[in-house]
């Protein structure tokens, strides 16, 4: 290891912010805050980004590491404590003076706080504590923080970070055990599910006790809700009652829970879906720790008021894409996740035991189940109908959306002026502000195709599934190898610069990976 | 001989087409009727206010001449010649708060408070359509009442969602992309370019982040600036010559945390996922002109 003594904040800020860049967490939304008397600072939920880097992601928050020098030695992270790369560290004062003159410059939202592990995880996590709590208390600021959440630390410490922070976040690293004990020794389930657990039954009790302060739940719960007590998408209802599809896996009941593809990862089947959770479980295997400091911060602000979010590396690891998406689906079901994150892997260390990236990391991948990841927690899908054990990877050609409009031509023609939102929601080219303008357009007239354009529905993508008034845009055949051409010739040129590398010496013919016709 | 017959049958025609000669063809329907056809329309040319637009339009519905007659358009203060249409007078609107204010009442009692927010957005762009756009939108939502604003298929409430849209999506940027610098006696200053006149929008907003700092949010091509002291509510201005001299005098060296923010903001990007199209898509090059690290 190399240390250097009298390193100026510019160095610090360099070497710390380079390690964080990883941590691609980077939202500042989630709640609304107002700014106080005496205080600087406000937070607005739908979060603001302040500028976009060279690589094209949003800066909203100062990301940093409180300090790169660590204990542990995950195989992917650049600062597992064999590399040997320059160690810094932040004082406090240096870490809340840089906050707030960012802020007063309106640079940063807020600030983004994770940490290598120094000396033991309770010992960082109170570093961190002291931190968040000077530049509450002494600083006076108002505005963003996210907290991450050093795996093994004290559950004492972790309340304390949530009071302080509005957002918490612990890495959930891999998606199944068995990875994570392979790629990052000195982690283990348990360390990592137990805080995530604490601090979801710290929001609920937040929100039980203080009422809005405590935040508000996430777009996958809404949709949830909305979905029941809507009744569902209408015509989805009616194809199963009718069992008009033939693929068993889309003719199951709303109602019923998807496939579980984790036969031996029974740490997260044990635990049961949030809403059949009661107040607390003290027999939960990994709460334990109620929230202690409720009168000291109850006039404050919520815990970890703008909810929780984690991340999970991709392409380290040769899980296919439906076990991800089912992590990522039981997620936030049962832990009542805000956001889950996916960061392509890039083998930072050239670890021979990981998966080479010479040619750039698997951004496709990641695009693809970003885009799934908005399905399940907008559009109100499944992990089972994205994805299943038959057709375990997404396809490289259209977006999972179209991929499953494309298997479900049964589904459609969807008549804009009579289906309900749901339905409106399943449809290509319509998302769900477009859908929400059309059904208040509705109200007040027929709608007609041009009146579509306006309202912001894609077009292209669309003109292929509905109706207006019984008409089709062009006598389009509904079969499903048509219209497949025709939206990849849409996404073709996207492709060309986005595949990955490495499949160039594969012979692409234009029906490999897709099984529409013989999804039966 | 032929030409005497032309002659006449020109003068016949012209005598026939006399006002006086035309009882028998006057059709029923007033709008094909000849008169309107030799009337005028009127153009009003409004302060570029929202009190300004809202007088016109009180002017122009109030001098009952009919919705078709009338047009309303902003005067442009930056272009050095107008663009006249034919056959057309021109009136100019004197801005009246009072009348304003009737109009801006009656618009959220008898439509909805949404609808008066889209038309005060939709006239701070600098489209050339906008005073007349909001005065054929104001005749349908007198009509319809409060479901204008939802009525999309129509093109004018379309056009009013997209001036809405776009001036709210402006503010929202400019609440991210503003770079406020230090001046003597810690005093922050902001300067920008916005196409659409957001300062009000923002200064609010900065208002209740910055509660305990005194700043200055300066709109450049306008000379516009919101102030706030400490404590107190913002003051929207327009400077002259002389101020902004005296503000850029005022100015101190101040490089540290320039530096600093530049250092983290090149190190923060990922080399391997390095796009600039991506970059210029998210954040567009008129952003870029006073923020810090771009420069």
């Amino acid at each position: 290891m190399v240390f250097q003594e009298q390193m100026t904040t510019e160095d610090k800020l360099r070497i710390l912010g380079d390690a964080a860049k990883y941590d691609v967490a980077c939202t500042s939304s989630g709640m609304d805050r107002a700014g106080k008397d005496g205080y600087i600072g406000n937070s607005i939920a739908g979060g603001i980004c302040h500028t976009f880097s060279a690589d094209g992601r949003c800066i909203s928050l100062l990301k940093v590491l409180y300090t790169n020098e660590c204990v542990f030695n995950c195989k992917y992270c650049i600062n597992r404590c064999s590399n040997d790369v320059v160690r810094a560290s932040f004082t406090p004062e240096e870490l809340c003076r840089l906050t707030i003159e960012f802020y007063r410059r309106n640079y940063i939202e807020g600030l983004f706080l994770s940490s290598g592990v120094l000396k033991s995880p309770t010992y960082t996590m109170e570093q961190m504590v002291i931190t968040l709590k000077m530049l509450r208390e002494q600083y006076f600021f108002n505005g963003y923080i996210h907290c991450k959440a050093v795996p093994g630390a004290d559950p004492y410490l972790i309340e304390a970070a949530g009071w302080y922070a509005d957002r918490m976040s612990v890495n959930l690293e891999l998606p199944t055990a068995e990875a994570l004990k392979e790629l990052a020794p000195n982690k283990s389930r348990a360390s990592i599910l137990g805080p995530i657990r604490q601090i979801q039954n710290g929001i609920d009790q937040s929100r039980h006790e203080l009422g809005q302060m405590g935040g508000n739940r996430s777009a996958f719960y809404f949709t949830r809700k909305r979905l029941e007590t809507e009744g569902g998408s209408a015509y989805l209802k009616a194809r199963n009652m009718l069992s008009l599809s033939h693929n068993p896996q889309h003719s199951t009941p709303l109602a019923d829970t998807p496939a579980k593809p984790f036969a031996d990862d029974s740490l997260l089947r044990s635990v049961p879906a949030v809403r059949e959770l009661p107040a607390i479980r003290h027999s939960d295997r990994y709460s334990g720790h109620e929230l202690t400091m409720t009168k000291h911060f109850r006039d404050k602000r919520g815990f970890a008021a703008a909810g929780q979010s984690t991340q999970m590396i991709i392409g380290a690891t040769p899980e296919n894409d439906f076990q991800l998406v089912s992590v990522a689906e039981a997620l936030y079901e049962r832990f009542d996740l805000k956001r889950v994150f996916y960061s392509a892997f890039i083998n930072v260390n050239n670890e021979s035991s990981l998966p080479a990236t010479q040619n750039g990391p698997s951004l496709l991948r990641e695009h693809r189940l970003y885009q799934a990841d908005w399905l399940l927690r907008y559009y109100g899908f499944k992990a089972g109908e994205i994805l299943s054990e038959k057709t375990p990877n997404f396809n490289l050609f259209v977006d999972p959306k179209c991929n499953w409009a494309l298997s479900n031509m049964d589904f459609f023609p969807v008549e804009v002026n009579t289906a309900d939102y749901f339905t409106l929601l399943r449809t290509p080219g319509i998302g769900p502000k477009s859908a929400r303008r059309i059904v208040d357009a509705r109200k007040s007239g027929i709608i007609r195709f041009e009146d579509l354009k306006r309202i912001g529905v894609v077009m292209k993508r669309a003109m292929y599934f509905i109706t207006c008034s019984g008409k089709m845009y062009y006598r389009t055949p509904l079969d499903e190898d048509f219209i497949a051409r025709q939206l990849m010739g849409l996404e073709k040129p996207q492709l060309a610069l986005s595949v990955d590398k490495d499949i160039t010496f594969r012979q692409m013919s234009l029906f490999d990976d897709m099984n529409f016709a013989a999804n039966n | 001989m032929n030409n005497h017959i032309d002659m006449m049958i020109v003068h016949t025609a012209i005598c026939f087409r006399t006002k006086a000669n035309c009882h028998s063809d006057i059709p029923r329907d007033k709008s094909l009727r000849l008169e309107n056809s030799v009337n005028n329309k009127t153009i009003y040319i409004c302060e570029d206010t929202l009190d300004g637009i809202l007088t016109g339009v009180y002017d122009a519905w109030s001098s009952r001449k009919g919705h078709d007659m009338v047009k309303l358009r902003v005067r442009n203060a930056y272009a050095n010649c107008e663009s006249y249409e034919l056959f057309c007078e021109y009136e100019e609107v004197q801005p009246d708060s009072e009348k304003a204010l009737k109009v801006g009442n009656a618009v959220r009692t008898k439509i909805c408070r949404r609808a008066y927010e889209m038309i005060a957005r939709a006239a701070l762009t600098t489209s050339i359509d906008k005073a007349d756009m909001i005065y054929r939108f104001l005749v349908k939502g007198f009509l319809m009442g409060k479901h204008i604003v939802n009525h999309l298929t129509d093109p004018v409430v379309a056009r009013i969602f997209e001036l809405n849209r776009f001036v709210m999506n402006d503010a929202h940027f400019y609440q991210g992309m503003l770079r406020f610098e230090e001046y003597e006696n810690k005093i922050l200053v902001a300067k920008y370019e916005p196409q659409n006149n957001i300062t009000d929008i923002l200064s609010v907003h900065f208002a209740d982040r910055f509660r305990e700092e005194n700043f200055i949010i300066l709109d450049v091509t306008r000379s516009i600036a919101a102030i706030h002291r400490k404590r107190q509510d913002c003051i929207i201005t327009t400077l002259s010559s002389d101020e902004l001299s005296r503000l850029e005098e005022s100015r101190t060296p101040e490089e540290e945390y320039k530096r600093l923010w530049i250092t983290f903001f090149n190190t923060v990007s990922i080399e391997e996922r390095r796009n600039e199209k991506l970059q210029q898509q998210n954040c567009r090059l008129h952003y870029r002109k006073y923020m810090t690290e771009f420069q």
